[in-house]
């Protein structure tokens, strides 16, 4: 049972990574508009976050240090500071998307506004950053977020036309009333979502809060080969079931209560009940990763102490971080900014400073220094650079394609 | 020194560019492509309001879904619709085949306020049943000028 428990950070990270608030809605919108056209770019961000988690998890547990810390220390302040800013920005977005997103889930089953909902969300969202194990958080919403298997179920459930789904997803095009540079842009944010830069260095300090050493490398590969297929699975279970309802009769999903609803078609209320609690723990979690994530990157930066493990009292400036970054993102939501167009920007931004994160690591993890034997070997440096090609050519078009599109309209 | 110069000349001109750009964009004229655009997106937005009342609306009445989810939806729909007529409203038609254009629409979008339902309570199958003309009148706007 303990060993089964040891993936559970794996499993959070890449719920909060696979499916939150952005990623809910983004993948549910690309079903119900172009079908499963883009399962091949689920398929091609899995492996790819597989790649860079597999090498983070290994720096870590080889240097029981975190991967941000050794950029810093490696490519110096300059490079860390570009590094620090771009992901603690993305960060912060992604922290307002996120308490918006748990909010929008409280009114789905309350019926009250999710305005109401955001303030208690953060106050909550702290003082369980505050009080509760880093363990019991995982565990806890990394197992919750599993109830979001039922949209998979679902898929089986709504007895959809297999023959046309397989075309869709054998077909690497547009379909008809659709066009490529809508296909290009919905293609960019999915994959962006999949990669989002504080998965990695949420992984790697949790990691190191796990007290990872060259003995764990095993569950870190566990964690990150199991973790990290099953969040796209997860996520695949939203772009089948919008392909099937909401495709055939031309529906746009542009919400969380639409990308919800062929649960309850499937299996009435208890299948909704079950992904709202699922949508619930993916995005409180991601909330939760990304405070931690904001407070791991700023310490590590600045070399102060950090994490869980401490007393907050030994860790005052981390935790003044967690909080600032958690006020920070409430306000822009009180100013009734769309948490749902909030995250649609936060994906397209996020492609731009994907380079930023990855080259990094990229270098640390042929560090001999940090890594001794355990650099990567010449299979993990060519997915390695693949990937980063991949990634600099979504940066490069991220902006151009947003703009020509008007958000993927 | 001249490096810093450089970088900073590079970034005063990207500005310059961007501001120029952004400001063209939001001062040229409307044109048909643009009113095309505008009016077809407005459809689009009401006819999702629509299609999401109809399916919340029959989850409802088979007990499918929960009273406050349908609210919710509702409402989202409600928003989402009048989203659709302000856009709609915020540009004139700069020409008569665009005029024409409007005097399709905007009867569709009025019809579609008054047949979308307020509250989860009006979801009735009488209810269900007006939605589905305008629906697929929105449908046919959507495909004739797509």
């Amino acid at each position: 049972m303990k060993r089964l428990l040891a993936v559970t950070l794996g499993i959070l990270t890449a719920i909060g990574g696979f499916v939150d608030i952005g990623d809910i809605v983004s993948t549910s919108e690309a079903g119900s508009r172009f079908g499963l056209a883009h399962t091949w770019v689920l398929v091609v961000g899995i492996i790819g976050i597989c790649v860079y988690a597999e090498m983070s998890g290994r720096v870590t547990a080889v240097s029981t240090r975190p991967v941000f810390d050794l950029i810093r220390e490696r490519l110096g302040p300059r490079v860390a500071l570009m590094n620090l800013l771009g992901s603690y920005l993305i960060t912060l977005l992604t922290l307002a998307a996120e308490i918006g997103g748990v909010a929008l889930a409280l009114q789905l089953l309350s019926g009250a506004p999710y305005l109401l909902w955001a303030p208690v969300v953060a106050i909550v969202l702290w003082l369980v950053l505050w009080r509760v194990k880093f363990e019991t958080l995982e565990r806890a919403f990394g197992l919750a977020g599993l109830a979001l298997v039922v949209l998979v179920l679902a898929i089986f459930r709504l007895h959809p036309d297999v023959a046309s789904l397989r075309t869709q997803a054998t077909t690497f095009r547009p379909p008809r009333g659709e066009n490529w540079p809508t296909y290009s842009f919905m293609a960019i944010a999915l994959f962006a979502s999949a990669m989002t830069p504080y998965e990695v260095f949420f992984f790697s300090s949790g990691g190191v809060e796990e007290r990872w050493t060259p003995r764990e490398l095993t569950i870190s590969r566990v964690n990150v080969f199991l973790g990290f297929p099953l969040g796209g699975l997860l996520a695949f279970g939203f772009l089948a079931t919008s392909a099937i309802v909401f495709q055939p009769i031309g529906l746009d999903v542009s919400s969380l209560g639409q990308a919800a609803l062929p649960a309850g078609m499937a299996f009435g209320t208890v299948g909704l009940g079950l992904v709202i609690l699922g949508v619930f723990a993916a995005t409180f979690g991601a909330a939760m990763e990304t405070s931690l994530s904001a407070g791991y990157t700023v310490a590590q930066y600045f070399g102060w102490s950090w994490g869980k493990l401490l007393r907050p009292r030994q860790a005052a400036r981390f935790h003044i971080v967690v909080l600032v970054s958690i006020l920070l993102a409430v306000a822009a939501l009180l100013t009734t900014i769309d948490p749902i167009q909030l995250t649609e920007y936060m994906l397209i931004f996020s492609a731009i400073v994907l380079p930023l994160t990855y080259l990094p690591i990229l270098v640390i993890a042929n560090d001999r220094g940090y890594l001794g034997e355990k650099v990567n070997g010449p299979f993990a440096n060519a997915l390695g650079l693949i990937y980063l090609v991949i990634i600099v050519t979504a940066a490069v078009a991220a902006v151009p394609i947003m703009i020509f599109t008007g958000m993927g309209g | 020194m001249m490096r810093a110069a450089g970088w900073a000349a590079t970034g005063l001109v990207a500005v310059a560019l961007a501001w120029g750009g952004a400001g063209y964009l939001a001062t040229k004229p409307v044109d048909f492509h643009d009113y095309r655009v505008a009016a077809v997106g407005a459809a689009q937005s009401a006819y999702d309001a629509l299609a999401t009342a109809s399916l919340t609306g029959g989850a409802l009445l088979a007990g499918r879904v929960t009273q406050p989810y349908a609210d919710t939806m509702l409402d989202d729909a409600r928003s989402a619709l009048a989203g659709a007529a302000k856009q709609f409203t915020d540009v004139a038609p700069p020409d008569d085949r665009t005029e024409a254009m409007r005097d399709r629409l905007g009867p569709l979008l009025v019809r579609a306020n008054a047949v979308l339902p307020g509250r989860s309570s009006d979801l009735t199958r009488g209810a269900l049943d007006a939605i589905r003309p305008v629906q697929a009148g929105l449908d046919r706007f959507i495909e004739d000028d797509k």
